[in-house]
């Protein structure tokens, strides 16, 4: 008898499910950099399982436009990729070749709605129930992250398809809900959903500069709005939390950049320095060099802002660095007058 | 559990990071607008009074800390800022390589003198961007060398920068030893490489097959894994390695089955055979390397990062 059979037979619990709920997902505590990898490797495999499914419908069945029946067969490889992760979730292979053809067959389900439809709108809301249910399932956070990205993908193109210009903004929306997701957890592990919420739509945006670069980065008010809101709310459980002159000396700081950065910077950039406040407050380090590498990014891409000249974006830029660096120059000398009092 | 010291660090840090990284990012708008109402002159003495002061302060402050760093960085960023108003002023004519090598050759002693990771980092790209710009500007341009040439050039450059590293940590230099001084430059070195060495395989210039690209990437790639396996212990360093090895065979399988079987979308055998073989080798190449980390990361459990 192995240790967990005995272990499961004095306490009266069943051994095989013991088994199970010790084995499941065993990636799923993986550091974030090599989750990063398996969800790439993830998107490869379901991008050669879609050309498969296409191919199959189009010399088999002879189906030469996506339809209901494509997002039906979508929402089979879905049931049964999940299936396969119920029952095989510690196996390396089967767990990889899971988490892809779910994300294929979400992807299926949105084509087939969405061409029938002749509508993005449907295509974003036919991802849906298959948001859900990847977020009901919790053994694995990188297939919840993966079929929530894609959800996002579609309604970031459906939002832009419809008006244009509000692309940009669409952090905005989704960044209050990542964050809440995060500062106050439900029940159920949703952490890669909210993960999903923070980087997508600032992805979506990245994408969008690129396709037309012509788009302006500057955002209007209510974004600017939920932006300071969210600062505001970062600001507040720093300050609750931190007692002491020197940490609340910091979150002031933090509330001056918000102040800041929600007027003066663009809306990506804005949604960046979010990121940082959140990862100070969580402390996490994926959050930290995420945030990083977009506010590197969107400071990079304002010089190409045409809304504006080089010498107002030089001076905003100027202006904001400088408060900060007040900040960190306040900070500085209370703690020098703390160690020679 | 959230570490309330580092994150305090961290923060202060950010908050630095932040505030000079903004300001210097406004120095190098306003003087990129080229203001035609600013004289020559006053465009000179703004930069080079900028620059004396941020030198001032490093050394008033003290290069051994945060900001007097901080400061000696904005001084090595404002030389490149020099370097481009003279440019603007005289018109020298010079190819855009000569201005990054002088700007790596004024800021070395600098970047000697600062003793900081970030600093050393600026110069390195300083550095490698003058390297590969004379290799698009002079050696490709000339026909003295091809494309995978330089790229293979520059990434082992980064790669003998990782192995200075590596060296001077060792050597008991602690101002270098930064965890993320490691995974900036081993992914930097990874992903260079990769680059020529996917192209091969998948024939993106079409030329003949150069084992030059994907000696030096495999050789990377195995060395990488078997310094931070059993020299080096780092999952971090391993799973970089990993990674990209994990692309590039599936770059591997891409062409062998293209070449085998053809990924023709005309006809059903092609297409069917094509696309369900990329999906097996797909699964097993990124199978593989989660495998390969699971046990990997069960190995060094124990290593601290």
């Amino acid at each position: 008898m192995t240790a967990l059979t005995e272990f499961c037979a004095r306490l009266g619990l069943d051994s095989i499910a013991a088994a199970a709920a010790l084995a499941a997902g065993a990636d799923d505590d993986a550091p974030w950099y090599m989750q990063a990898v398996l969800g790439i490797g993830a998107w490869v495999t379901a991008i050669a399982a879609l050309l498969f499914v296409w191919a199959v419908l189009y010399f088999i069945f002879d189906i030469d436009e996506p339809d209901v029946i494509v997002a039906g067969l979508g929402a089979v490889l879905f049931a049964a990729a999940l299936w396969l992760l119920q029952v095989r979730a510690e196996g390396a292979f089967t767990a990889h070749g899971a988490i892809a053809f779910a994300t294929a067959g979400t992807i299926l389900a949105a084509i087939g709605i969405g061409v029938s439809e002749d509508s993005l709108w449907s295509a974003a809301a036919a991802t849906l129930p298959f948001a859900a249910a990847a977020v009901w399932q919790q053994r694995s956070p990188l297939l919840q992250f993966l079929v929530v990205s894609v959800a996002l993908v579609v309604s970031v193109a459906a939002a832009w398809d419809e008006w244009g210009r509000v692309v940009t903004d669409i952090t905005a929306i989704a960044l209050p809900a990542g964050v809440a997701l995060l500062l106050y957890p439900p029940r159920r592990d949703v952490r890669a959903a909210a993960l999903a919420l923070l980087v997508v739509p600032e992805l979506a945006t990245i994408v969008a500069l690129d396709l037309d670069p012509g788009m302006t980065l500057w955002h209007g008010w209510p974004a600017r709005a939920i932006h300071l809101a969210v600062f505001a709310a970062l600001f507040h459980l720093n300050w609750r939390r931190l007692v002491t002159t020197r940490a609340r000396l910091l979150a002031l700081a933090g509330g001056v950049l918000a102040i800041a950065s929600a007027a003066l910077l663009p809306s990506g950039s804005a949604a960046a320095l979010s990121l940082l406040l959140l990862a100070y407050t969580l402390g996490s380090r994926m959050l930290a060099v995420l945030g990083a590498l977009a506010e590197i990014y969107f400071i990079w891409e304002f010089y190409a802002d045409l809304q504006s000249t080089l010498l107002t974006k030089s001076i905003i830029l100027m202006s904001v660095g400088a408060a900060l660096l007040l900040c960190y120059g306040l900070f500085a000398l209370d703690q020098r007058r703390k160690v020679e009092p | 559990m959230r570490d309330e010291a580092f994150w305090t660090r961290w923060g202060r840090r950010a908050l630095l990071a932040l505030g000079a990284g903004q300001f210097l990012a406004g120095v190098v708008f306003f003087f990129a607008y080229n203001w035609q109402d600013l004289s020559d002159l006053a465009k000179f003495a703004i930069v080079e009074a900028g620059l004396v002061a941020a030198a001032a302060v490093a050394i008033a402050h003290g290069i051994d800390k945060a900001f007097g760093q901080a400061a000696l960085i904005g001084a090595s960023v404002l030389t490149g800022v020099l370097l481009a108003v003279i440019g603007q002023v005289f018109q020298t004519g010079a190819d855009v390589f000569e201005l990054f090598l002088a700007w790596a050759a004024l800021i070395l002693p600098w970047a000697i003198a600062g003793r900081s990771a970030l600093h050393w980092l600026l110069w390195l790209v300083v550095a490698e961007t003058a390297l590969a710009l004379y290799g698009e500007q002079v050696l490709v341009a000339l026909d003295l060398a091809s494309w995978e040439q330089v790229w293979v050039l520059v990434g082992a450059t980064v790669v003998g920068a990782l192995a200075v590293r590596e060296l001077a940590v060792r050597r008991g230099v602690a101002w270098l030893a930064a965890h993320w001084t490691r995974l900036v430059l081993a992914f930097a070195a990874m992903a260079i490489l990769f680059v020529p060495a996917a192209g091969q395989v998948l024939d993106w210039g079409h030329d003949e097959i150069s084992g030059l690209s994907l000696a030096a990437f495999v050789g990377a790639a195995v060395a990488g894994i078997w310094c931070y396996w059993r020299l080096l212990p780092d999952f971090a360093a391993l799973v970089i390695a990993i990674g990209v090895a994990d692309a590039f065979v599936v770059c591997i399988g891409y062409r062998l089955i293209e070449e085998s079987i053809g990924f023709s979308l005309d006809e059903a055998g092609p297409a069917l055979l094509s696309s369900g073989a990329m999906i097996a080798w797909a699964v097993a190449a990124t199978g593989g390397s989660a495998l390969a980390m699971r046990r990997l990361r069960a190995a060094l459990k124990d290593v601290p990062a």
